[in-house]
């Protein structure tokens, strides 16, 4: 046995060190087959991608004017071994460039392991001139192409920012470089692409922004939004999101206040729905000439009682239901409809789903766990479902005209009009009448929403803003939904106010009809004109 | 001790004839010199932040060498067993005391040094399964409870050290432990009985793996699933390996490396330099030169005539190979990134400075002492 062994050892040693030459082998030849590929097919220049720019194509409004342009302005950066001395270049460049982070800039001076440290980037031509004239060697500037936005104070939310690298981050600046809209360009070359042009009207745009601001200052508002589509195209003209940021402030638009409450925020509207829930029950075909609605009490369901807001107390006929915005009226509609027509008719809306624009996928709707007997009737008086208010806006024109309608922030609209019937004509024409008598009748909850020589249609929505503790802590979110002209629908807009404080003309009210309605009127007034609407007075309105 | 061996143990007096052993340390040298150019150059020719310290540790790093190549193989053949215990003894207290670095628990800090237990428990695995079938008679090699022994002296400290989590150690540990096994002339059913067992296990061992080393090993598979994420080391240093076309781009000239564009550039992936400033002929002179080293320990190995000194060289042999041809095979695309670093080039002391020490293991119980004592006392007696 012990013979054997120094046997066994030497064979067992020389398999071993086969294995180990077959293994060196195998490196030796891919390392041959990468030198081999090296030399012709794998090359790369990264000195190329360190000067390129990312050129962006202006934005214009739907008019041609500029929203944001790329202007080259100088970069300045160091190259750390060939700076002599670090101490002398930081205390000098703060001199001359106040708030430049100098401990950071000192220890990237002294990693000796870099060739390239950026100092500061996107300088104005004066800055770079007084840093050029310090005569530091070690430093250098490079053109670097930098976004900015003439008329950006009032579009923020919808023409978004770039980052530091001139890329876009959000709203339609992200839309640009998720189509590949821009170009990367060797030095601070200008894009030469077309500018893209968006479907909104910088003069509504402004005037929408000015009214809102005045809502708020008028109302002690917590915030306001509003926004103003075109119906037809499903173009939007006016965006606006208050509080907001101006466009290309990146850091602003990540305050939470600062949330586009258009796209971004869901909410529950509240009453404005009921346009949504008249529309239903007359396209199911459940109202009848002489059908009434008893509201003379609460509706009982369950533990739960739903009241109306401007109690009338009394039998009402359909029209009325809308006219004095009954809860009640609205939920006997919906249990009429049932819960699975119900579900249809919210599914084919685009409701139940998120709305997705250029400006990506608006915000997920919240929607009732199941579509119960109670949930039924809450949603229709627009509680127990949030919603985007743009996509409410869209289901709402979409009502109007009969016909689905696609949102869109581009001129023309970069998707074909969705189109396909949603209602039946009738249903559209039905609405629009319900919406126009709302705002001419006396008793109308949106009569001051009515604009001389404009025909105006409308409906409120008071909603209680949940919050801790329940509703009814937080104040209301008012709102108005206003199409016009109402017996050619053109323009829709809905204006949101958000915990609008009583004012002594209000006669203590913060209801719709008292604060968003107005607003709307002085909107409507201020914007037709502007959009080519003269004002027709005579018969008819 | 606890086990007693059949026949004294013999010094053994070859190695003084031999030139190989001769030639180990200068080799060792040359690799490590390579090691201090190449850091050199990955800091933009700069001795700070790496290259000078390499230089400090491989002093140190050989003084240890030198130091240990006179601790006869006597002295080891007695300590095997409690160096064994005290690095299994670590190897638990790092997965509780352990400190965390990038996720992953391996060192332990003991007062002003931090150390791997995994890296200690390596040499310990060898020294204890070279001992053990140095006091096992030839006959009871393949008896299968002697086979049990050394598969859990194997098997266990493998399986803390993959908890820790670090699969590379684990996984090279039970290589290293596995030749040894073979060397010592197991018989060779166990080994297809051990392979089919593996592949039942497999599936398990998938289930039991990290989000990240499942993500590796299926990027290994296919690096450009992910171009820009994980599969980003292997495609920009298989890049960098195939610009340096035959010469290199030249010392302090490499465009991939200095860039950035290989991450880890100074450690794992420090190949990736050397091969692009120096080409093909230099990736194959330092090839060449591990190559030599291994060989040279391999010829060590069989000119001993003791199975102790036989395998505890074989063992540092073999990690010494499996170590290079991991980390190479990782950086040539071969291999999936394990996070092996290239033994006297990487920076980083705990590989230096094992492997200085697995050589100078070699060389001691290659009876490299007894011969030089020898030789000296033939000196004085001449005198």
């Amino acid at each position: 046995m012990i013979a054997t062994r120094p046997r066994t050892h030497r064979r067992r040693g020389l398999a071993v060190v086969t294995l180990l030459l077959a293994a060196f082998l195998t490196v030796g030849i891919q390392l041959t087959r990468l030198g081999l590929k090296g030399t012709t097919a794998i090359r790369s220049d990264p000195v190329e991608t360190v000067t390129r720019n990312v050129a962006r194509p202006d934005i214009i409004d739907r008019n041609g004017r500029l929203l944001a342009t790329d202007i080259a302005l100088p970069s300045l950066f160091a190259d750390p071994r060939r700076v002599l001395d670090k101490d002398e270049v930081v205390e000098k460049l703060a001199g001359v460039l106040p708030g430049i982070d100098q401990r950071g800039l000192l220890s990237g001076l002294n990693d000796k392991t870099r060739r390239f440290v950026w100092i500061k980037r996107g300088m104005t031509p004066a800055e770079a001139a007084k840093v050029h004239d310090l005569g530091l060697p070690g430093l250098s500037f490079r053109d670097e192409l930098r976004r900015v936005y003439p008329a950006g104070e009032d579009a923020g939310h919808v023409l978004g920012f770039v980052d530091v690298d001139n890329r876009g981050a959000g709203g339609i600046e992200r839309y640009i470089d998720a189509q590949n809209l821009f170009d990367l360009t060797d030095g601070a070359g200008r894009s030469d692409r077309p500018p893209l042009a968006l479907s909104l009207d910088l003069a509504v745009q402004h005037s929408l922004h000015a009214e809102l601001e005045q809502a708020i200052g008028d109302y002690h508002a917590a915030a306001a939004a509003g926004l103003v589509l075109d119906v037809q195209t499903g173009e939007v003209l006016a965006d606006v999101s208050l509080p907001d940021y101006a466009a290309g402030n990146a850091a602003a638009s990540l305050e939470s206040n600062r949330l586009d409450r258009i796209e971004g925020g869901t909410f529950e509207l509240g009453s404005v729905f009921k346009t949504i829930t008249l529309a239903m029950a007359e396209d199911a075909g459940v109202l009848k000439p002489d059908k009434t609605y008893d509201t003379s009490l609460p509706l009982q369901v369950g533990a739960f009682s739903i009241d109306d807001f401007h109690p009338t107390r009394r039998q009402l006929t359909a029209e009325e239901v809308f006219l004095h915005s009954s809860n009640i009226g609205a939920a006997m509609m919906a249990e009429d409809v049932g819960e699975t027509r119900m579900h249809a008719f919210f599914d084919r809306l685009g409701l139940t789903t998120p709305l997705t624009t250029e400006l990506g996928r608006a915000a997920l709707p919240q929607l009732p766990q199941r579509w119960g007997k109670l949930s039924t009737m809450t949603m229709s008086y627009g509680h127990g479902i949030a919603v985007a208010p743009l996509q409410f806006a869209a289901a709402a024109a979409g009502l109007v005209l009969g016909g689905r309608v696609q949102p869109t922030f581009l001129k023309p609209a970069s998707s074909a009009k969705a189109g396909g019937a949603l209602v039946a004509a009738t249903t559209g024409d039905f609405l629009r009448l319900l919406m126009r008598h709302n705002v001419t009748n006396p008793e109308g909850t949106g009569k001051r929403a009515a604009v001389p020589g404009y025909d105006v249609g409308g409906k409120t929505g008071t909603a209680d803003i949940p919050g801790k503790g329940g509703y009814g802590h937080q104040g209301v979110l008012s709102s108005f939904l206003a199409v016009w002209p109402i017996r050619q629908p053109r323009y829709l807009s809905y204006i949101m106010i958000w915990a609008p404080q009583a004012t002594e003309a209000d006669k203590g009210q913060t209801a719709a009809g008292l604060t968003a309605a107005p607003v709307t009127a002085r909107v409507i007034s201020r914007i037709s004109p502007l959009l080519g609407l003269a004002p027709v007075f005579g018969d008819g309105l | 001790m606890v086990l007693s061996w059949p026949e004294p143990y013999r010094e053994e007096q070859s190695a003084w004839g031999s030139p190989v052993a001769w030639i180990i340390p200068p080799v060792a040298a040359l690799i490590g010199g390579i090691g201090v150019a190449t850091l050199y150059s990955v800091a933009g020719g700069s001795m700070e932040p790496w290259a000078m310290r390499h230089v400090v540790r491989l002093i140190i790093g050989f003084g240890l060498l030198i130091g240990l190549a006179f601790v006869p193989a006597r002295l080891w053949i007695q300590l095997a067993y409690p160096v064994y215990g005290l690095a299994l003894l670590l190897v638990i207290a790092v997965l509780f005391r352990g400190t965390q670095a990038l996720g992953a628990q391996r060192w332990l800090v003991v007062g002003p040094l931090s150390l791997q237990p995994s890296e200690i428990m390596k040499f310990a695995l060898v020294l204890v399964l070279a001992r053990y079938y140095h006091g096992l008679p030839g006959r009871l090699i393949s008896n299968p409870w002697a086979v049990l022994v050394p598969f859990l002296l194997v098997a266990v400290p493998m399986l803390l050290i993959a908890k820790q989590p670090d699969l590379g150690t684990a996984l090279l540990l039970a290589a290293t432990g596995l030749v040894l096994i073979f060397l010592a002339g197991t018989a060779l059913q166990y080994f297809a009985g051990g392979g089919l067992a593996i592949a039942a296990v497999t599936p398990l061992f998938w289930s039991m793996l990290h989000g990240y080393q499942r993500q590796r090993l299926l990027q290994f598979l296919d690096p450009s699933i992910d171009p820009l994420g994980k599969g980003y080391q292997i495609n920009q240093s298989k890049i960098a390996l195939g610009s340096g076309g035959l010469n290199g781009k030249g010392f302090l000239q490499g465009t991939q490396t200095q860039l950035d564009f290989v991450p880890e550039k100074h450690t794992d992936f420090v190949f990736a330099l050397w091969a692009e400033e120096t080409g093909f002929i230099g990736s194959m002179v330092l090839i060449g030169l591990f190559l030599a080293l291994i060989l040279c320990l391999v010829l060590l190995a069989m000119r001993s005539r003791s199975v102790f000194a036989r395998l505890v060289i074989a063992g540092i042999a073999t990690s010494l190979f499996l170590h290079v041809f991991v980390n190479i095979s990782m950086v040539v695309g071969l291999a999936p990134v394990v996070g092996v670093p290239l033994p006297l080039i990487s920076y980083g002391g705990t590989s230096l400075f094992s492997l200085l020490i697995g050589l100078g293991l070699a060389l001691g119980v290659s009876g490299q002492a007894e011969d030089i004592r020898r030789a000296a006392d033939l000196g004085r007696r001449r005198v």
